[in-house]
């Protein structure tokens, strides 16, 4: 019987490194061997968008900047958000209905699902058999039965499908986990991460009759939280890592500034328990926004810190140098002296240009958008499966349910695996 | 934009618990601005678009489309004194009818820093009137402001927020209006700031402009032109009231708006 806490793609990492031994000289000299995947300029994807609330908004602004794709169709049944939606993009034909869109499914290729976490099921189990190609945004779903649902109905799509886990597809997390599956981190000790961001989590409108469906985030009966809304993403930079899932998790929240008659949470923090004893901390906080959104990973030889555009490696003071170290871009932080990770790295340092390379000029969303794009145009994977995102998404949905519960909950990976 | 944007809700339909939220939506109208425009950031629109071969032309949407409108129009009514690209805003096509976005040659690039912040502003009090907002002061970066309605208690006689120019300058009641004010840093001692486009020289005709109207983006805009050119122009919106310094170390007012303007010392303590 399998693990259903390790990756199907998990090589335990001492083993990677005796199998990669002739290749971890090149990882030392070339600490940028993952570029991000991007479309064929004349590729010509034409792309429908579900949901043109907030993330839909985001992803149309990134689709503006992408080459080789362009939106065709705009789905919303807000006749508001559909109609603010179709100002941002041009050409495209808009629809009050799924059936509408479904009805004239001539006028694109692939379908993104960009609704409310509790509707995605509903959506996908009608675009996924469909034929087209599918991204589905994450967490996958607010309940793990329609987690599998969804995983379900994914294994049957001839498109191409994949999920909306940014981390996976971002270049600086790619070439930090070559860092962390190399001896540059070594033995890892402990994990830590948080999202930080003031903010109302409140979506205001003057009718009451869209309040409900506007403020889903906020209610208790749907909503999985800041641990499944933001946690998910960041947890899964962990199982993607470690190649492994958390087996339990703790956890309690409160609300420390929002009190507006909201239930549900504004502040929370969990602790995650992997198998092995390795323990991941995470806070979460709509009351604060000192040091934003970030994942640090704590080795014997180093720590990884992650920051969705940035990345830097902070190294200890016995471990080994490597060749490629005197020619790194260097960020001091305090006390401590970090190690910009840069993707491609070697050739900015060829032109001169390393210090242009720090930070990424698009965010994580544009990524995971031009990977899937890349992906039909290519026919390989894209980053993350749905299978991946279901699992992750379990996890977010465990932290939830430890947090507002106050229970130890364990982690049933069985019924997405 | 580089600036900070501040925003003082008065008054609203809506409970005031739910005013925080209101607030949050109007300012992340003028961050979405700021990600689209923003040259500086290698992922915004703008920095996108530079990057676009030359005759080439590129779709924007509706917004964008109105912006650009507006740049143009002001652009050629101020004989180029406003150009948002480095006075080469005449390599710039836009198609209003297929929509489009051109440059004819390399290395034309947008900068919108001239009337971003008002653009960002107008979309901002179009989420805060739609969400039932009735009384709201909001600015960026203190050059352009926009008042809703009265604030609350506001004295008898005045009919907006009241907003001081400069130190000692004059002040200005915005009742659903927006007043933009350009400086130079003092042109007679060194180069300000504000380079006149046409001449790639720093810009010398006055060491203040202030424009009111009932839209920012046409004041914000309106109000940097007004620094390098002599006069009051023809070609100005109707609706648009100028402020300016005269020769006597007063204030020339002119414009619908007028009476809206007065001295400090005849405002009410």
């Amino acid at each position: 019987m399998t693990d259903p806490h390790a990756s199907p793609h998990a090589v335990d990492r001492r083993e990677f490194i005796a199998r990669a031994a002739g290749g971890l000289a090149a990882v030392s000299l070339l600490p940028d061997f993952s570029l991000a995947r991007q479309p064929s300029p004349g590729g010509g994807v034409r792309v429908a968008l579900v949901g043109a609330g907030r993330q839909g908004r985001d992803i149309i602004a990134e689709f503006a900047k992408i080459e080789g794709a362009r939106l065709t169709a705009l789905c919303d049944v807000d006749e508001r958000r559909l109609a603010s939606g179709l100002r941002r993009t041009p050409g495209a034909a808009g629809h009050a209905t799924l059936d509408s869109l479904l009805g004239a499914a001539d006028t694109f290729d692939a379908v993104i699902v960009a609704t409310p976490t509790p509707t995605h099921r509903a959506v996908a189990e009608r675009v996924l058999p469909s034929g087209k190609h599918v991204y589905l945004e994450c967490p996958l779903a607010h309940t793990v039965e329609d987690c599998a649902a969804i995983v379900a109905a994914a294994r049957g799509a001839k498109g191409t499908v994949a999920a909306g886990m940014h981390a996976r597809a971002n270049p600086v997390y790619q070439l930090a986990r070559g860092f962390f599956r190399s001896d540059s981190v070594r033995d890892l000790v402990s994990m830590r991460a948080q999202h930080n961001h003031k903010e109302t989590w409140r979506t205001p409108t003057n009718d009451p009759a869209r309040d409900k469906a506007l403020n889903w985030r906020l209610d208790p009966s749907v909503t999985t939280g800041l641990a499944g809304e933001w946690g998910t993403h960041q947890f899964d930079v962990f199982n993607w890592y470690t190649g492994k899932y958390p087996v339990a998790v703790r956890g309690s929240g409160h609300i420390a500034l929002h009190d507006d008659g909201r239930e549900v949470d504004d502040t929370i923090a969990c602790s995650l328990e992997w198998a092995g004893g390795e323990v991941l901390q995470y806070a979460a906080t709509l009351a604060n926004s000192y040091e934003d959104t970030y994942e640090v990973l704590y080795g014997t030889n180093a720590a990884i810190k992650l920051a969705w555009t940035h990345g830097w490696l902070f190294k200890e003071a016995d471990a080994p140098t490597q060749g490629w170290e005197v020619y790194a871009n260097r960020q001091q932080f305090f006390n401590d002296e970090g190690i910009t990770l840069i993707a491609g790295a070697t050739q900015l340092a060829d032109q001169g240009k390393l210090k242009e390379g720090v930070g990424l000029p698009h965010s994580s969303l544009w990524y995971a958008l031009a990977d899937w794009l890349a992906a039909i145009g290519d026919g390989n994977a894209p980053a993350t499966s749905v299978s991946e995102a279901a699992r992750a998404t379990a996890v977010g949905i465990a932290a939830h349910k430890a947090i507002t519960s106050g229970d130890r909950v364990e982690i049933d990976l069985s019924a997405v695996s | 934009m580089g600036t900070r944007f501040e925003l003082v809700i008065a008054g609203a339909r809506a409970p005031r618990d739910r005013w925080p939220a209101i607030a949050e939506a109007a300012l992340d109208a003028v961050s979405e601005w700021h990600a689209r425009l923003n040259r500086f950031d290698r992922g915004s629109f703008v920095a996108w678009l530079r990057e676009r071969p030359p005759r080439t032309p590129v779709p924007i949407d509706a917004d964008l489309l109105g912006l650009l409108t507006l740049c143009e129009r002001v652009w050629r009514g101020s004989g180029g004194t406003f150009d948002p690209a480095h006075g080469r805003f005449a390599e710039v096509r836009l198609d209003p009818v297929t929509g489009t976005l051109a440059f004819d040659t390399t290395g034309v690039e947008l900068d919108f820093g001239a009337v971003a912040k008002g653009y960002a502003l107008d979309d901002a009090t179009g989420v805060l009137r739609e969400l039932g907002v009735t009384g709201a002061l909001i600015h960026g970066g203190t050059s352009t402001v926009v008042g809703i309605g009265a604030p609350p208690g506001a004295p008898p006689g005045t009919s907006g927020w009241r907003v001081q120019i400069a130190d000692a300058g004059p002040v200005v009641e915005l009742r659903d209006r927006a007043m933009s004010v350009s400086r130079n840093d003092d042109p007679a001692q060194r180069p300000g700031h504000v380079i006149d486009p046409r001449t790639g020289e720093p810009a010398v005709a006055r060491a203040l402009a202030a424009v009111v109207g009932p839209l920012a983006a046409p004041t914000d805009a309106w109000s940097t032109a007004l620094l390098v050119m002599p006069d009051r122009p023809g070609s100005l919106d109707a609706d648009l009231t100028t402020i300016l310094p005269d020769e006597k170390g007063g204030w020339r007012v002119e414009g619908p708006d007028a009476l809206r303007v007065c001295a400090p010392r005849a405002v009410p303590e």
